[in-house]
């Protein structure tokens, strides 16, 4: 089973997407773009190491202990 | 005469793509307000992007989510609405209906035989109802996809009952915390208490139905559930988890009794894409969509 829509979507214009769910035999999908003027997106790692995800994890620990103890 | 469990099927398929495609609409008003108060070009980019995208989900009539969720129900017959078992096979061909025609991702996997590609499980669990008896002749049907991302970070515990309440606020501070940046925040938290290990984690599903800033008729819940939020979003997990905008946008809780020994906490988080959608037949087959 292939849907091919024509829509247009977040950050980028999807002239064609086609899901094939069925090619893959799982519950995953697989996307294939046609786009055009695509981002800006945002990249959460560079090449220093650096990682917003990682960053924001140790922010949440150390914000949870806080509000633990005050609770 | 009208065929009611074609009635039914035909409702629960559009719930589903009414689910699936177009957010309820004080959901979309919050997301809408994140945006605007968000500080920070980050966390207001992602929320940007959510509200894009649920406008675009809306006028295309497409799944909001390439997620779009293990199909549950939760059903209120009447005494008096003709149909009783039936109504579960309805739901079930609506299930296998819908997954072509909206279309909704194959997301029942089997785990001996794989994906059973019509969201519909082999044995006879998924789509999963929850089903209370009341009385009247009508039937309510309200239909709750879930991501597989915001249920991953679901979470039960049997708190030592002595630490009461406070030990019901740290388990949700915890589970909270733990899901941090990965299941698609702002997040609207579902908490159930008491009942059993089981009953804590339905309670917690349930009270996530409930329209959002509406809060529990008991005051001192409702009052609860306004310091969870204020608290929850002292974490700053942030809009998709990034440290800037709303962490999250409401807390609901329900309370059963519990057994002495024990203190049941269950908490079930949803990500942005709040989805759930309702409607109600009476026994003449007249639907009446809930507002959405
Ligand atoms: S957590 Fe929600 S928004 Fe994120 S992928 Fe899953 S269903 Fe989609």
């Amino acid at each position: 089973m292939i849907h091919i829509w024509k829509t247009t979507s977040i950050y980028h214009k999807i002239l064609n997407l086609i899901i094939s769910w069925e090619l893959v035999d799982s519950p995953e999908c697989l996307w294939v773009y046609e786009v055009e003027n695509f981002g800006p997106l945002t990249i959460t790692i560079d090449i220093h190491g650096g990682n917003l995800t990682e960053e924001s994890i140790k922010n949440i620990a150390k914000n949870k202990e806080k509000i633990l103890k005050e609770l | 005469m009208i065929d009611i469990a074609q009635v039914i099927e035909d409702t629960a398929a559009q719930l589903l793509k009414i689910a699936a495609t177009k957010l309820p609409s004080e959901v979309k008003e919050t997301l809408l307000k994140g945006e605007e108060e968000t500080e920070g070009t980050l966390g207001k980019s992602q929320m940007h992007a959510i509200n894009e995208n649920v406008k675009l989900a809306e006028t295309h009539s497409k799944p909001m989510c390439q997620d779009t969720g293990l199909v549950s129900f939760f059903i209120k017959i009447g005494d008096k609405f003709p149909l009783r078992s039936e109504v579960k096979t309805a739901l079930i061909k609506a299930t296998k209906k819908a997954t072509p025609n909206i279309p909704l991702r194959p997301n029942a996997v089997d785990m001996f035989k794989g994906n059973t590609k019509n969201n519909v499980g082999l044995r006879g669990y998924v789509p999963w109802f929850y089903i209370d008896l009341v009385e009247g002749d009508n039937l309510e049907i309200i239909a709750m996809p879930k991501g597989g991302g915001s249920s991953n970070v679901g979470k039960m515990k049997m708190v030592p009952p002595g630490k009461g309440i406070k030990g019901v606020k740290e388990f949700v501070v915890e589970a909270t915390a733990a899901a941090g940046p990965l299941a698609c925040p702002p997040y609207t938290i579902g908490v159930g208490v008491g009942g059993g290990e089981d009953m804590c984690m339905n309670l917690a599903k349930k009270s996530l139905l409930r329209p959002l800033y509406q809060y529990h008729e008991d005051e001192k819940i409702a009052e609860l559930e306004k310091e969870l939020v204020k608290t929850l979003n002292k974490l700053e997990i942030g809009a998709m988890g990034l440290g800037e905008g709303p962490s999250v946008l409401d807390v609901h809780m329900e309370f059963a009794a519990r057994h002495p020994a024990s203190l049941p906490v269950g908490v079930v988080i949803s990500c942005w894409a709040l989805r759930h959608a309702g409607a109600t037949i009476d026994k003449e087959g007249n639907v009446e969509w809930h507002p959405h």
